[in-house]
């Protein structure tokens, strides 16, 4: 089966270096500028821009037409576990395949311009999926999953630079687009999960060569702060903090923003500690010239469920004041003001049975029964799927709403264990769970939440049998895009929910759809495909057996109105 | 807040020490084999270890250890076929049921192995209604 080390691969490699166009001479580098206000017609970030609205300006397809939408062009990809997103730049689409390849692809036509394929040390486990890519200047950076960041050139794919962030052997990985922000590719690692010395980070490359800038860790060391918030246990035995989502990027208030997740083991009584685990389930904002924590909001501290509480930061004005929103796996809208920290109220949706807030927006409490102790069965709502995940909600500004792809569904039967303190240690330290539907929900695990971001209060909320699968997407044509793992595929009217369009895909949708235009046609590109954690796995196959897929089959499918 | 008392803190610290790897378990109602193992060892490596590692410590962070603590609250006292079934439904995720039934008896068998339960001369069955009457205990 391995097909790492042969000839084949050698061959492939060389490969890349046959352009079927002459792209070299009609590219045209992505500025500073266009990082920070793109072209609508292309999608430059994970999320289009630094804001991560996951919106695009194009409006050509409308609630109106969106109907005539028809299927244009497609492309296989490799297999394993897929959730990727394509960019585009002046036409052309980039694109990370799980187990590391890349292609350029004519965004219209869906020709292939060029082809990277990375070779993997012997042994390393095939298909291992990426979340995005990023374009610069003239490169293309692709986070590898042996978190090696490697720097290609955009027109040929040629090897530019690479950067090894983290080591592989130590179990870390790069899955998480790079920004592009103040001239450095900015990127975090996962893997984080066994006791090591070696923690998840932040780290900055200088775009041009490369070279390590500024890395900064996500676990506070012992004698940083006044009082240690690990309760002193040593610095070795510090899990969790793992990185695997964009940051965004405000140039005014020069900060980036960036989530961190919970600390491991999981829960308090797993990794003998009460401690608030700085900075675990929390969100940085890094100053981009050096990486210092310009302030740090943690969401629950001593979180204790596998609750990530912070993925992409949508930066959006909430009145007249700099703030942002982000929403984690208890599908509560945190909402802060981005220059300083500052809480804003929050909104919970509702469906959690953990925490309680204060009116303030802040943590109040854990309720009764919700810490888990040795050994000890317990009820979580979320289940650890989270009611959202790496899934990102996209925000449009003509609604102000959110638009949440959530999976509904608990674990019942969770059992929380004592883990090896030792270095090496460590994991999750669960050793049973059951996957249920919610109690308030007994018929369907998915669900589109369109949230109002000023008032949290819901729009609409679209159900779905199997889970959302997919990010969403809006546009100026009053549009919101997201499929589901039973294979739909929906066009939704941002402003009432109602489906507008639908189409069956040949397999699950899953990854980020984006919008692009090129030679004067606005596209919608969505990726299908399989693997995954539990959420896109055993969870509807588990509680909705009668749902059937194909086994396989990873793919970029593409429409647009007819000519 | 404070849920966790010293004495349980310094019971975590100490079962630390425990890489089960000596004969720390018992099973009942049948037995693993040493061929069985070997042929476990290579289709656990093949099919599973680039998740739950390949001493058995998991390398991905919603995949649990299956071996130490881990193991020992999660496989012991039930029927075994309860994680044979659970096994063969849903791993690897989103290939489940892609191995033959004996090949994950064998994967079993590797991992009860590994957890140090003996080998004997009888092989695991691949087949949960059998499996039912299986159990692991601890010494
Ligand atoms: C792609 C990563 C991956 C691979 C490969 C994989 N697992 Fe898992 N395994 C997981 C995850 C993730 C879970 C947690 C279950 C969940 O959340 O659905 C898990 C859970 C388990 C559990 C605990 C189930 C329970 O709840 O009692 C066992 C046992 C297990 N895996 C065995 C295996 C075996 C045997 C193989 C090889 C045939 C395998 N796994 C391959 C990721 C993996």
């Amino acid at each position: 089966m391995s097909r790492l080390g042969s000839p084949l691969v050698a061959l492939s490699a060389l490969l890349i270096a046959v352009p079927t166009l002459a792209q070299d001479a009609s590219f045209t580098p992505v500025s500073d500028q266009e990082i920070l206000n793109p072209d609508p017609a292309d999608w430059l970030q994970w999320r289009a821009t630094v804001n991560s609205w996951g919106y695009s300006a194009l409006s050509d397809i409308t609630a109106e037409n969106v109907g005539e939408l028809e299927y244009v062009w497609g492309w296989a990809m490799e297999p394993g576990d897929q959730e990727t997103t394509p960019i585009v730049h002046d036409g052309v689409m980039y694109v990370a395949n799980p187990g590391g390849v890349v292609q350029a692809l004519d965004a219209a036509s869906g020709d292939l311009i060029w082809e990277y394929r990375r070779q993997f040390p012997e042994g390393f486990r095939e298909g291992r999926l990426n979340r995005g890519i990023s374009i610069y200047g003239d490169k293309i950076y692709f986070p590898s999953p042996d978190a090696v960041l490697v720097a290609l050139d955009a027109g040929t794919g040629q090897i530019a630079w690479e950067a090894v962030v983290a080591d592989h052997e130590n179990g870390k990985t790069l899955t998480a687009a790079p920004l592009i922000a103040d001239g450095k590719v900015i990127v975090g690692y996962q893997g984080c999960n066994r006791f090591s010395e070696e923690k998840c980070a932040i780290v900055a490359y200088d775009a041009e060569n490369g070279e390590e800038l500024w890395r900064t860790i996500t676990i506070e060391r012992p004698g940083e702060g006044e009082e240690d918030t690990w309760e002193d246990i040593p610095f070795v035995l510090r899990g969790g903090g793992d990185i695997w989502t964009t940051a965004s990027y405000d140039a005014d208030a020069e900060l980036i923003y960036i989530g961190v997740s919970q600390a491991k083991p999981w829960s308090r009584v797993s990794r003998a500690n009460d401690g608030a685990g700085y900075y675990t389930t929390s969100t940085l904002a890094l100053n981009p010239e050096n990486g210092e924590i310009e302030w740090f909001r943690q969401y629950i501290p001593g979180e204790t469920n596998d609750m990530d509480e912070s993925f992409e930061h949508i930066l959006v004005d909430i009145d007249g004041e700099p703030a942002y929103v982000n929403m984690g796996k208890l599908g509560i809208l945190w909402r802060g003001n981005r220059e300083t920290g500052e809480p804003l109220p929050a909104f919970d949706f509702g469906m959690q049975d953990q925490i309680d807030l204060n009116d303030d927006g802040t943590f109040a409490a854990y309720r009764e029964g919700k810490i888990g102790e040795v050994g000890i069965p317990m009820t979580t709502c979320p289940s650890s799927t989270g009611f959202r995940s790496w899934r990102a909600m996209a925000f449009s500004p003509e609604t102000r709403a959110v638009y949440v792809p959530m999976t509904i569904n608990c674990d019942d039967g969770v059992v929380y264990t004592e883990v090896e303190m030792v270095e090496g240690g460590g994991g999750n330290g669960r050793s049973a769970t059951n996957r249920i539907f919610h109690p308030d929900d007994p018929d369907n695990l998915g669900r589109i939440l369109a949230m109002d971001v000023d008032t949290g209060e819901a729009l609409w909320e679209f159900p779905m049998r199997t889970p959302a699968n997919t990010a969403t997407l809006t546009t100026a044509g009053g549009l919101v895009f997201a499929g589901d793992w039973d294979r739909n595929f929906y066009a939704l009217d941002a402003a009432s929910g109602d489906v507008l369009w639908q189409t069956r895909l040949p397999q699950a949708a899953q990854g980020y759809p984006i919008s692009y235009e090129a030679d004067g046609r606005q596209y919608v590109a969505i990726p299908v495909g399989v693997g995954g954690a539990s959420w896109s796995t055993s969870v509807p196959e588990d509680l909705t057996p009668e749902v059937r897929r194909p086994a396989g089959g990873n793919a970029m499918m593409v429409y647009a109105l007819p000519l | 807040m404070m849920k966790l008392e010293l004495t349980t803190l310094g019971l975590v610290f100490a079962i630390l020490a425990a890489p089960a790897l000596a004969q720390d378990y018992t099973l009942s109602g049948g037995g693993i084999g040493e061929e069985q193992i070997e042929r476990g060892e290579d289709a656990f490596m093949t099919n599973c270890a680039g998740c739950h590692g390949d001493d058995l410590r998991s390398v991905d962070s919603n995949a649990p250890d299956l071996r130490g603590p881990v193991f020992a609250a999660g496989w012991t006292g039930n029927p075994l076929s309860e994680k044979f079934e659970k096994i063969v439904s849903t791993m690897p995720p989103g290939r489940g049921g892609s191995l033959s039934d004996q090949t994950y008896a064998d994967i079993v068998a590797f991992i009860l192995a590994t957890n140090g339960v003996p080998a004997t001369d009888s092989e695991l069955p691949g087949d949960a209604e059998a499996l039912d009457g299986y159990t692991v205990t601890e010494n």
